[in-house]
């Protein structure tokens, strides 16, 4: 069995859902994982259609923000003027600090985000810590589907040359 | 069906899935969608096209399709060698197929890249080694299964062809590993302070 080599381009995850996007030779893969069952779909390269990359912030995701900056300051406020529980509130406020960054970097940064349209389906990517990643990724891909549409227009331009003279070759 | 709806959604703006025109979308520069006024750069392709398969001449000496009398071929099948038009032909990983041989092919497994659906089987090593900790007095049993199906997930991208990767099924095998070990401990010291 010949296994195909594929290499792990980005991902996107939802909130039950998570999606991993391959490179292979021929081919964009897209594991689209829900629980334990993956579907996996094609985008193939010669039949790309659109490329694009873009920096956007989830609304979702900024108003737990938001929410999380009142909680969190709300109990870093009640640890100063509490007696007693003041440890335990400190505590919370440190294990509950690091989704906060997390939240704070996507609120000021944003996610860069690429997509490509097929002809008969799309994937999508996002890079929320690596841009400089994402641009190369756009770059890396614009190069691929590039390279694969020019070899499928000589394939195509030879085949229509082989109509004629194919049967005069071999036979 | 959202998702289904994004997952085929035709070229346009990335974030509301608005269809655009290929024109408004290859301007120079970024584009904008006034539908959800995002600004995005976009690059557009246009794919080849197939050319339509001729009519066959055979007084010219031309061979005629299998599968299309009147298409003349353009290859042979790598696996059955019959004569294909370029209807019939399929390229697939690195060999041209005829519809036949590709559709077994398909059908008993063995093509890869046709594969579409798949059970993730490094994710429920994970979730399973994860459980394993706080469930310990089940340790003996969580573990062991967390890291068989770990493996088998690790032998299932190995088949795949996908590499690295190999951060979270090693984090299941050591979540494995410790419920394991630690369940075992707990039934041990639990078997002992019932034998004194």
């Amino acid at each position: 069995m010949t296994a195909v080599r594929r290499t792990l381009l980005g991902t996107k995850s939802g909130f039950a859902e998570r999606t991993r996007v391959y490179l292979t030779a021929d081919a964009i893969e897209v594991d689209e994982i829900e629980g334990y069952t993956g579907v996996r779909t094609r985008v193939l390269l010669d039949e790309v259609r659109v490329i694009t990359i873009d920096r956007r912030r989830s609304s979702t995701l900024l108003a737990w923000l938001g929410f999380s900056a009142v909680l969190l300051f709300g109990l870093l406020f009640a640890a100063m003027i509490q007696d007693g529980v003041g440890w335990a509130l400190t505590v919370a406020f440190l294990v509950s600090s690091p989704l906060f960054g997390s939240l704070l970097i996507h609120g000021v940064f944003g996610a860069d985000h690429v997509t490509v349209f097929g002809k008969r389906s799309n994937a999508s990517m996002s890079f929320t810590f690596q841009k400089a990643k994402a641009r190369r990724t756009f770059e890396l891909l614009r190069e691929k589907v590039t390279l694969a549409q020019d070899e499928a227009r000589a394939r195509f331009a030879a085949e229509a040359g082989l109509q004629q003279d194919f049967g005069g070759q071999t036979g | 069906m959202a998702k289904l709806v994004h997952r085929n959604a035709a070229p346009g703006c990335p974030r509301c899935w608005m269809p655009m025109q290929p024109s408004a979308l290859s301007a120079l520069g970024d584009v904008h969608c006034g539908n959800c006024d995002l600004d995005f750069e976009a690059t557009v392709f246009s794919p080849p096209v197939r050319p339509a398969p001729r009519q066959v001449d055979l007084t010219q000496g031309q061979v005629q399709c299998a599968r299309h009398a009147r298409n003349a071929a353009v290859a042979s099948c790598e696996r059955c060698g019959a004569f294909m038009c370029g209807l019939c032909k399929v390229d697939t990983e690195g060999k041209s197929l005829c519809a036949a041989c590709f559709e077994r092919l398909r059908t008993s497994g063995e093509l890869e890249s046709t594969t579409t659906r798949f059970r993730s089987l490094r994710t429920l090593g994970l979730h399973l080694g994860i459980l394993g900790v706080p469930l310990m007095v089940m340790g003996p049993l969580i573990g062991p299964a967390s890291i068989i199906v770990t493996i088998r997930g690790m032998r299932q991208s190995k088949r795949d062809g996908t590499s690295g990767e190999t951060v979270g099924a090693v984090a299941a095998l050591i979540l494995g590993t410790i419920s394991t070990v630690g369940g075992l401990f707990f039934w041990a010291s639990t078997a002992g302070s019932f034998r004194k």
